[in-house]
């Protein structure tokens, strides 16, 4: 019988403290409301939509993705980037800035200790971009799929960090190079464009397709792409349709350990020594963060292949 | 039971069946063939199948001569189509019957040709031989397909001496040191696929089955090892039937079950490796095409040996044309194919049939 009187009174004891806890907690988050702040410094729509709000000049910038990393650099960023990714070679002066992981699984704690008050994402990063927003750190998704999308991206970014001018000299630069590719490509008539084939991967077998910046960059340098017809960016792709649709021209990309690569790294396998491309030995590298990164040296990608496809027009 | 008296009775109505349904087999594997060189990514014109099969043949070429075929026909056919459909057909084969083979040993439904780890095995050697990235070329193999046929071979290896007990090897021991060993490469495997980086593409890519990339060469390479690996099993095909009764029946019977097993499960592997080595690992085939031939034609080994390894030609092949011709020019790996068309079929069968009842088991 006592111990039941006890544990009763016990349990009144207990119930009365998690009220009385519970009614404190209450009181401590209806503290007095912040004061409102002035008028933010922004307030933009990103590429994915959202509607994102600067509260001042951003001084502490973070890329979470190499083409972003470009992008703030080549508009005159460099001074208030204080992370990047492991994968952000480029520029030079990008290796000198703190890393903050990889470029799928970015390291929120690292991103956290750098206290930054602008996060320039990709459409992959939702869970990073997330955490990121309950904390009150703005963050801009750049996902361009074309090179009007990069610009857009860039003039985005200008007007996030109050450099809008800097980033419209990057873009009309840029639109200028594309304009005088053009120009000398323009003698050349739809029939006498070459058909291109560029080998993103060698096992499997995959190309540049039709929603790829790839075959934009290869549009624009005045070839052909043989699957410009695929409807995807990486397709797997067979050896028959690469024989079938012989190319004149073979890009990869140039990476560690594709250095030594000429015409017979694809002339050794079954049939493809009778491609034109093949035959007559025109298989080159080309720069790889280039051709396939959203930014700025996607004009260098285009002038880099334009001289390769048609030397004559650019001697 | 009289099983092995009554097996050797002359022309009933069971061997004229047996044997109808092999040379039936053998038909639809000679049509699929036929199918498959003609469609892909590009169109064959099927009259210049035989055309360009045929012109080196004396007198039926002349059947053939006017008709034109252009070069890149003749190339795409002869150098590409030609060897990945009739690898289809060898790696078909190679799994079908192995699966039969490990079904009859382990008494068991469910055992496929991968239940002894030779799939792992032969998945971290390609995962070792795509991340070091070393530059091998042999006779048509490459340092992927080495490895993998290795590694293959090393765990089963490592399977049968973990199981062995004096000279015995029973089957519940050697079915889990399969799991074990099955298990610890396979987390190996997923260890090194998380730090693949840049090669991610070719590990994943590998392990979900494909066969583009075959070559004359490399099928000339492999055909040893795959015929040496058949003859072991047909060999014991007999004693696999009364392995079924159970071992120490089969022993009373006077079979020497452990010299048995043991070549058995030898042939087995290599068949196996060999198919998994130059195609990554495609699922279902040889668990389900054993059972197909069990339910038209009953479980006798001597002719399930070889009618599994005819259909399994054929539907990979099937498979494979499928693979490469729905979405083309994109292909699709065929181990997708045909876990996707396997599952299914596996699970109507297993409606259909209320017991697998040609398996000895406790509640018989």
């Amino acid at each position: 019988m006592h111990t039941v009187i006890w544990e009763e009174e016990a349990v009144k004891k207990s119930i009365l403290v998690l009220i009385l806890a519970v009614l404190v907690i209450f009181a401590a988050g209806c503290g007095p409301k912040k004061q409102e702040k002035t008028g933010p410094f922004a307030v933009l729509e990103d590429q994915m939509g959202r509607k994102v709000v600067i509260n001042k000049l951003p001084q502490r910038i973070i890329s979470l993705s190499p083409g972003n990393t470009e992008i703030a650099f080549s508009i005159g960023l460099e001074q208030r980037i204080v992370g990047v990714t492991d994968f952000c070679n480029y520029p030079a002066e990008a290796l000198k800035k703190e890393k903050v992981g990889g470029f799928a699984k970015p390291n929120l704690e690292a991103i956290i200790a750098l206290k930054p008050d602008l996060v320039l994402a990709g459409n992959m990063h939702d869970t990073t971009i997330k955490k990121l927003e309950e904390m009150g750190i703005a963050a801009l998704i750049l996902s361009p799929a074309s090179l009007e999308e990069v610009y857009a991206s860039m003039k985005l970014v200008g007007a996030a960090t109050g450099n809008e001018e800097a980033a419209a000299k990057v873009v009309a630069g840029m639109q200028g190079r594309i304009q005088k590719v053009q120009e000398k490509l323009a003698a050349i008539p739809a029939q006498k464009r070459v058909r291109v084939y560029y080998e993103v991967y060698s096992k499997p077998l995959m190309s540049a397709g039709g929603l790829s910046l790839i075959n934009e960059v290869l549009l624009l340098a005045g070839g052909k792409n043989i699957f410009a017809d695929v409807l995807e960016k990486h397709p797997k792709i067979s050896d028959e349709a690469v024989v079938e649709r012989d190319p004149q021209y073979i890009f990869f990309p140039k990476m560690h350990g594709s250095e030594e690569i000429k015409g017979d790294f694809f002339a050794q396998r079954p049939v493809w020594k009778k491609i034109t491309a093949v035959k007559e030995e025109k298989v080159f590298g080309v720069e790889s963060d280039a051709i396939s990164r959203p930014g700025p040296r996607l004009i260098n990608a285009v002038e880099e292949v334009a001289i390769l496809l048609y030397p004559d027009c650019f001697k | 039971m009289q099983a092995p008296a009554e097996a050797n009775k002359g022309w009933d109505s069971g061997r004229m069946r047996k044997t109808l349904l092999l040379v039936f087999l053998i038909l639809i594997l000679a049509l699929t063939i036929i199918i498959a060189t003609v469609k892909g990514t590009v169109t064959i014109p099927w009259k210049s199948v035989p055309a360009i099969l045929l012109s080196p043949v004396p007198v039926l070429n002349q059947l053939f001569e006017h008709i034109e075929t252009s070069e890149i026909n003749k190339d795409i056919l002869l150098y590409i189509r030609l060897p990945r459909v009739i690898l289809a057909a060898v790696v078909g084969a190679c799994l079908s019957a192995a699966g039969a083979v490990f079904q009859g040993i382990f008494r068991n439904p469910m055992a496929d040709p991968y239940v002894l780890g030779v799939s792992s095995g032969a998945a971290l050697g390609a995962i070792l031989a795509i991340l070091t990235g070393v530059n091998l070329f042999f006779s048509g193999f490459t340092a992927v397909t080495l490895f993998a046929f290795a590694g293959g071979i090393l765990s089963i290896t490592l399977v049968y001496y973990m199981a062995k007990v004096g000279k015995a090897v029973p089957v519940m021991t050697l079915l889990l040191a399969g799991i074990a060993v099955s298990a610890f490469l396979s987390a190996l495997v997923s260890l090194l696929t998380y730090f693949s980086g840049d090669k991610l593409h070719e590990v994943v890519f590998w392990m979900m089955g494909g066969l583009s990339g075959a070559s004359w060469a490399q099928l000339l390479t492999m055909l040893p090892y795959v015929l040496i690996g058949y003859s072991c099993i047909h060999y014991y095909a007999r004693e696999l039937n009364i392995l079924l009764l159970g071992e120490e029946t089969a022993q009373q019977l006077g079979v020497e079950t452990d010299r048995v097993k043991k070549i058995l499960m030898a042939g087995a592997s290599l068949l196996v490796a060999a198919a998994v080595s130059t195609s990554g690992i495609i699922g279902f085939l040889g668990l389900i095409v054993p059972h197909f031939i069990r339910l038209a034609a009953g479980p006798d080994h001597r002719f399930l040996l070889p009618s599994s390894a005819l259909l399994g030609a054929s539907i990979l092949i099937a498979a494979d044309t499928l693979a490469r011709t729905i979405i083309s020019p994109t292909e699709l790996p065929v181990g997708i194919i045909t876990a996707l068309a396997g599952a299914p079929v596996f699970i109507y069968l297993l409606k259909k049939r209320k017991k697998l009842r040609y398996f000895n088991s406790s509640e018989g």
